[in-house]
């Protein structure tokens, strides 16, 4: 088991930036996911912890040992890969042993812990096979096996999930998040899937543009997303997002703006207002926090698309200005909807988050 | 369906029938390609046992008559320095094949996977060499191999045809291991592979198909080749297979049953390689290693 620590790690490739001077601190035992869309940074995150491409600034420790120059072999570490990379002329067998056969280890040991980690993944009947002759399913079981075999310090894993179909997925994904709290080992774990992220990690780093945008539990990044970009790729539907301003009447303070006039708490809307640089700024709420009500509560508009998904079902809802936001209903409660019809909702005053329209960032309240 | 067939007039029968035909034809027209391949051979196989009297029969006979001699072989290698030249060209044929395999392969290797100032360059200039027709490189070459002492000489005649196919082995093998998922060698590497033992345990057995192929065309272009080797060898004891097979051709007498008698031995031991190492030559050693 061990530890890992980012330090302005940077990864500059001719005329790109890649990775952005990144910080991140690794607990032993922890199962850390590296989220992002396409081209954010992740797998050369992965990659430069890995050794497999080499950090152009910042430092990398591992175990509380500077590692930005000791080979890929002596770092410890085991890693899965997106396509397998399974050695193709070996049998099963061969494969899960080949790290340990390069250690020396001697016939017995090899043998014992070879036939361990087959039961553990039920690899028992095809350990004399070769990777052509598998499912795509067995082919990620033995990728799994040949990097839990030799109990290393790290496993790094880049999108292992993403070559196998949605059932197998679901089912995998219970495999390794079982595999790494029974074996306590700490992992990295890089995916583009949301869900993954959000089912397997215990810290969720959510990552853009080469920088890390949130570093904190899947709940907590759920939330209380650092900035509108967490807010919109995490969560499916994203989070709605509409541009407001304060207005006052009376005693009563709204937000007001994108067809919708939201009430706020009055001292909520006294910090907001404190440290708003612009007199705009977006209004934020998960579409399950929008509830469907008789009457309005300055949240209304009629119904542009309604998709049912068999358990719930989604509705989009456009305002008098145009805008829209997505709100989560029962299937009982999209029972009677047509498109066209009006609708009112509130959302739980507790549930809206403010972000700035300049920079995107969360209005964190006290 | 079947009453579409019915409709334009083709039952299953015919169906089956015109497939079948398909098929007779197809096999018909191989057998024709591969008689027209072979006959060459054969017919220099039957010349070369042919007595005397019957070389220049006319009508030919296709079929060997039944007073064949095998006189021409023993006379081949008791009266002429056939056996000498063929333990030559396997000598200098091996070696190139061996060492041009060999340079080829860690060339490749570096061009496949290693980015480095010059890389572009390196190709092309690879690339430059096989735009030069042989002869134009034979005599500056003539004049280096003179003043080293390497003319006359079995190893210098090899290092001229390594000059020759390195590049060509390079070129060939490049795309070879380009072909090969670096993933597979990273996966290596963090399993506690050293970059040189990843080469030797999981890059070259997955390329083994692309050595092979490598090595039977080095092999055969040395065997084949005439100009350097005519050249470069002066001494009828240091000659190659096709400067002998030259030498047979008098000015006023050439004896076709000695000239076919030993090209069918100098087709021989190519064409037993070939068969030996043609099964490594299939591909697709690498289903399978990664999704793709």
């Amino acid at each position: 088991m061990s530890t890992a620590r980012l330090e302005q790690l940077t990864k500059q490739y001719p005329g790109h930036l890649a990775v952005d001077g990144i910080d991140l601190e690794i607990a032993d035992g922890e199962f850390v996911v590296l989220v992002g869309p396409s081209g954010c940074g992740k797998s050369t995150t992965l990659r430069m912890i890995a050794g497999l491409e080499r950090a152009t600034g910042g430092e990398i420790w591992i175990d509380g040992k500077r590692a930005n120059h000791v080979s890929p072999r002596e770092r410890d570490i085991a890693m899965v890969f997106q396509n397998y990379a399974l050695y193709p002329h070996m049998t099963v067998a061969q494969n899960l042993s080949y790290a340990l056969r390069l250690r020396r280890r001697s016939r017995v040991d090899i043998d014992r812990r070879v036939g361990e980690v087959a039961r553990s993944l039920d690899l028992d009947p095809l350990l004399a096979r070769k990777p052509s002759q598998l499912s795509g399913g067995q082919r990620q079981r033995v990728a799994l096996g040949r990097a839990i075999i030799r109990e290393p310090k790290l496993f790094l894993m880049d999108e292992p999930l993403s070559n196998l179909d949605a059932k197998l997925r679901v089912q995998t994904r219970a495999e390794i998040t079982r595999l790494q709290r029974s074996l306590g080992v700490t992992t990295i774990y890089v995916t583009h899937d949301q869900t993954e992220a959000m089912t397997m990690g215990s810290k969720i780093v959510v990552m853009n543009g080469g920088k890390i945008q949130q570093a904190d539990t899947p709940q907590q990044v759920y939330q209380h997303p650092a900035n509108t970009f967490v807010a919109q790729f995490i969560g499916t539907p994203p989070m709605n997002l509409l541009k407001c301003r304060l207005e006052s009447q009376g005693d009563a303070v709204f937000a007001v703006g994108s067809g919708i006039r939201v009430p706020l708490d009055p001292a909520v809307a006294t910090e907001i207002g404190a440290r708003l640089a612009t007199p705009e700024f977006l209004l934020g709420f998960r579409p399950e926090d929008v509830v469907s009500i008789p009457e309005s509560s300055g949240l209304a508009g009629t119904v542009d698309v309604l998709e049912g998904l068999g358990h719930e079902s989604l509705a989009t809802i456009r305002t008098d200005t145009g805008d829209s936001f997505i709100a989560r209903m029962t299937p009982e409660g999209a029972a009677g909807l047509s498109i066209g019809k009006r609708l009112t909702f509130s959302v739980k005053p507790d549930r809206l988050r403010f972000f700035s329209v300049g920079t995107g960032k969360a209005i964190h309240l006290s | 369906m079947s009453r579409r067939s019915e409709a334009s007039g083709s039952t299953p029968a015919s169906v089956s029938l015109a497939r079948m035909a398909g098929a007779v034809g197809l096999a018909a027209l191989i057998l024709i390609l591969c008689a027209l391949a072979f006959f060459p051979f054969y017919w220099m196989f039957v010349t070369s046992i042919r007595p005397q009297g019957q070389l220049f029969q006319y009508p030919p006979q296709l079929l060997p008559s039944a007073d064949s001699v095998f006189s021409t072989y023993v006379t081949l290698f008791k009266e002429t320095g056939l056996g000498t030249w063929l333990w030559n060209s396997i000598r200098v044929s091996l070696g190139t094949a061996i060492l041009a395999s060999f340079i080829g392969a860690t060339m490749a290797y570096a061009l496949s996977r290693f980015r480095f100032r010059g890389q572009g360059a390196s190709e092309y200039l690879l690339l430059a060499t096989q735009m030069l027709p042989g002869v134009l490189l034979a005599m500056p070459m003539y004049a280096v191999f003179n003043w080293l002492g390497l003319l006359n000489s079995l190893s210098g005649l090899t290092i001229a045809y390594l000059a020759l196919l390195v590049p060509v082995a390079t070129s060939l093998l490049k795309t070879f291991f380009d072909g090969i998922p670096v993933a597979l060698e990273e996966a290596s590497l963090i399993d506690g592979a050293s970059r040189l033992g990843t080469f030797w345990r999981i890059t070259l057995p997955l390329s083994l198909p692309g050595l092979i192929s490598t090595f039977l065309f080095c092999f055969i272009i040395a065997w084949d080749e005439y100009l350097f080797a005519q050249m470069f060898i002066r001494q009828p004891g240091n000659w190659t297979v096709s400067v002998g097979l030259a030498s047979f051709s008098g000015e006023y007498v050439t004896p076709w049953d000695q000239v076919m008698g030993a090209a069918t031995i100098v087709t021989l031991p190519a064409a037993i390689m070939f068969l030996f190492l043609q099964r490594y030559l299939v591909h697709g050693l690498t289903a399978g290693g990664v999704k793709g």
